[in-house]
């Protein structure tokens, strides 16, 4: 699973659950893959991306060049950053691990890179 | 227990047993299956620009999860196999239920459902599911959805719920590339894999009468007599029609039905087709290589004549309606060019698929209906002469599926460089009777639960009971309904 899957992930399907967005991540295996950069992808994506959302899960799977709290307009042409951007949304890779519900705690297993997201029948 | 919770077990329990659970066991055979993309849904992947986020809902083992680089794709199915697949070819995905996606909202640019929703038992499900989907899309976001048309030129389905059995698993491997079920993806978005068409092509059994006999129409016509009187034919295999009240349902697979009139009319529908066939032949002989554009040609598209879900699907027991309603429209098979061996063709192929009507024609033995996908432009003039169903034979994409009946006889004499076997699921279909009863008899006892969508149906329930939807188009293609609808702008 890549950031950029898990920033459109909620667990508002949850019954009873309104604030399901974002899911934490319990990596268990994250791996790095690497992917072409293109800017303009990257730039064309970012108003697409809520970033604090981002910035949270990149610090979970243990990003360590980090990302800024924001990003304004004038930074989009700053080539360093749209490329830290490009790799903690496309490159790193969860393979194992948990996404876990912000709100209820419950926990969707990721294996293999596939996140289940499939409810049980009282959750629904 | 509140009757609305029974229907909703029993919608449940429906959906298990003929769609999950047949989707998890068929689906190691889809990565052997190579498909390619509807063309119509390749184009709608390719005009999103760059940088938009589409969400493949129902994506199985991943078929259009390739297409256009510049945007970003998440596939989403319940089946896990399926998507371990399509994980397996590098695609993001997850597994999730179309009930319940487990997306923010208004996140996507667009979402495809394609071959999904007519797994849905019910209304209220199938409803469910497409608002979800919407619910998926930013404010003129787009969404294409392909069900599955209750009107098909080469079928009639008696209800609008049914049970098509798969035959994926016959013994015969073969089979495997001539499945009605599609949902592997094609290795490449570039046009053409000849080599592996040709190969399956080649694999495919097609002929009902052996090699190297004599006349065509004396060994149909005895197979033709075969099937009239076999009603053996009629046992298990047929299509099978769910009462709409979905009574009686009780695990039971399949509701036996012969319909020996419909039968006996289909077979006179072909004899006649077959006489007007050779009525035809002196006067197409001329130029046979204008006749047969698709089959000599290397640089086309035979992967389009394999099985494809829809329409081929779409014919519920192909190997036992073949024999039944599929007579329609045969082709020649130029294995051997001089016999001129005709193949029954599946008559779930649907020859028409205007897309720019919804209105359905049946096509004379003139017309020659071809696919436009990767056919290079050249090609496509010279195919352009011979498609009388539109002048503007782009647009209307229709699909060859053979030769029209008329070519089709004339085929014999022609002398091509490529034998090149085009034809229809079943894989095979033996010759002689009892040995098609034995062949028959080993079929799987899968099936999966299908409610085909009428004219209009899909577009009526967005436009009523979606809100802040509107349709774009509504096309038929290939026996299939083709909805495109969009999120408004003002909520």
């Amino acid at each position: 699973m890549k950031l950029l899957t898990h920033n459109f992930l909620t667990s508002n399907i949850i019954k009873g659950v309104k604030n399901g967005y974002p899911l934490s991540i319990l990596p268990g295996k994250v791996e790095m893959k690497e992917v072409d950069f293109n800017p303009e992808f990257i730039t064309r994506m970012l108003p697409k991306i809520e970033w604090s959302a981002l910035q949270k899960a990149a610090k979970e799977c243990g990003f360590e060049e980090g990302l800024p709290d924001t990003v304004g307009e004038e930074q989009l042409g700053d080539t360093d950053l749209l490329k830290r951007v490009h790799k903690a949304l496309l490159e790193i890779e969860v393979v194992e691990g948990k996404l876990v519900c912000p709100e209820s705690g419950r926990e969707f297993p990721i294996n293999n890179g596939i996140p289940n997201m499939l409810l049980n029948e009282d959750e629904v | 227990m509140p009757v609305q919770d029974v229907r909703k077990h029993r919608d449940l329990h429906l959906e298990r047993k003929h769609v999950y659970n047949v989707y998890d066991q068929i689906a190691p055979k889809f990565s052997e299956i190579s498909q390619k993309a509807w063309p119509n849904v390749r184009r709608f992947l390719k005009d999103l620009p760059p940088g938009s986020v589409v969400a493949d809902i129902g994506c199985g083992s991943g078929r259009y999860l390739h297409i256009n680089s510049k945007v970003s794709k998440i596939g989403v199915d319940i089946c896990t196999p399926l998507v371990e697949g399509a994980r397996n070819k590098g695609h993001e995905v997850l597994v999730a239920d179309n009930l319940t996606l487990p997306f923010r909202d208004g996140a996507f640019d667009a979402v495809i459902s394609i071959g999904v929703i007519h797994h849905f038992s019910s209304q209220s499900r199938r409803l469910q599911a497409v608002k979800e989907m919407c619910r998926l899309l930013r404010p003129g976001g787009q969404i294409m959805i392909y069900v599955w048309a209750f009107e098909q030129k080469h079928r009639k389905f008696k209800a609008q719920d049914v049970l098509i059995p798969w035959h994926g698993n016959q013994s015969n491997k073969r089979s495997g590339s001539l499945d009605l079920s599609s949902n592997a993806s094609s290795d490449s978005e570039s046009s053409i894999d000849t080599e592996d068409s040709r190969k399956s092509i080649q694999n495919l059994n097609r002929t009902l009468s052996d090699p190297g006999t004599e006349h065509d129409e004396t060994q149909l016509q005895a197979y033709l007599r075969t099937v009239t009187q076999g009603s053996q034919f009629t046992q298990k295999h047929r299509c099978n029609t769910l009462p709409s009240s979905l009574e009686g349902l009780s695990g039971e697979e399949s509701h036996d039905e012969t319909m020996p009139s419909v039968l006996a009319a289909e077979c006179r529908k072909f004899e006649a087709s077959l006489k007007a066939m050779s009525s035809r032949k002196s006067s197409k002989m001329k130029k046979p290589k204008l006749e047969m554009p698709l089959c000599e040609s290397e640089d086309v598209d035979v992967s389009d004549f394999a099985v494809r879900e829809f329409p081929m699907s779409s014919c519920p027991n192909y190997r036992k309606e073949i024999t039944s309603e599929d007579s329609e429209e045969v082709f020649l098979s130029n294995e051997s060019p001089d016999t001129g061996v005709i193949c029954m063709k599946d008559k779930a192929s649907d020859f028409h698929g205007h897309q720019t009507s919804t209105k359905l024609s049946r096509p004379n033995g003139a017309q020659l209906k071809h696919s436009m996908s990767d056919i290079s432009p050249s090609k496509l003039q010279s195919l352009k002469r011979f498609d009388h169903m539109s002048t503007d034979s782009l647009k209307t994409r229709t699909q060859v599926i053979g030769m029209s009946r008329q070519h089709s006889h004339s085929l014999p004499t022609v002398n091509l460089t490529e034998p090149v076997q085009v034809s229809y699921p079943p894989a095979s279909v033996p010759s002689s009777p009892a040995i098609r009863n034995e062949f028959f008899k080993n079929s799987t006892e899968l099936s999966r639960f299908y409610h085909v969508f009428k004219d209009g149906e899909l577009s009526k329930l967005i436009s009523k009971q979606v809100p802040n939807v509107r349709i774009v188009s509504s096309t038929y293609d290939h026996a299939n309904w083709c909805i495109v609808a969009e999120k408004c702008l003002t909520s």
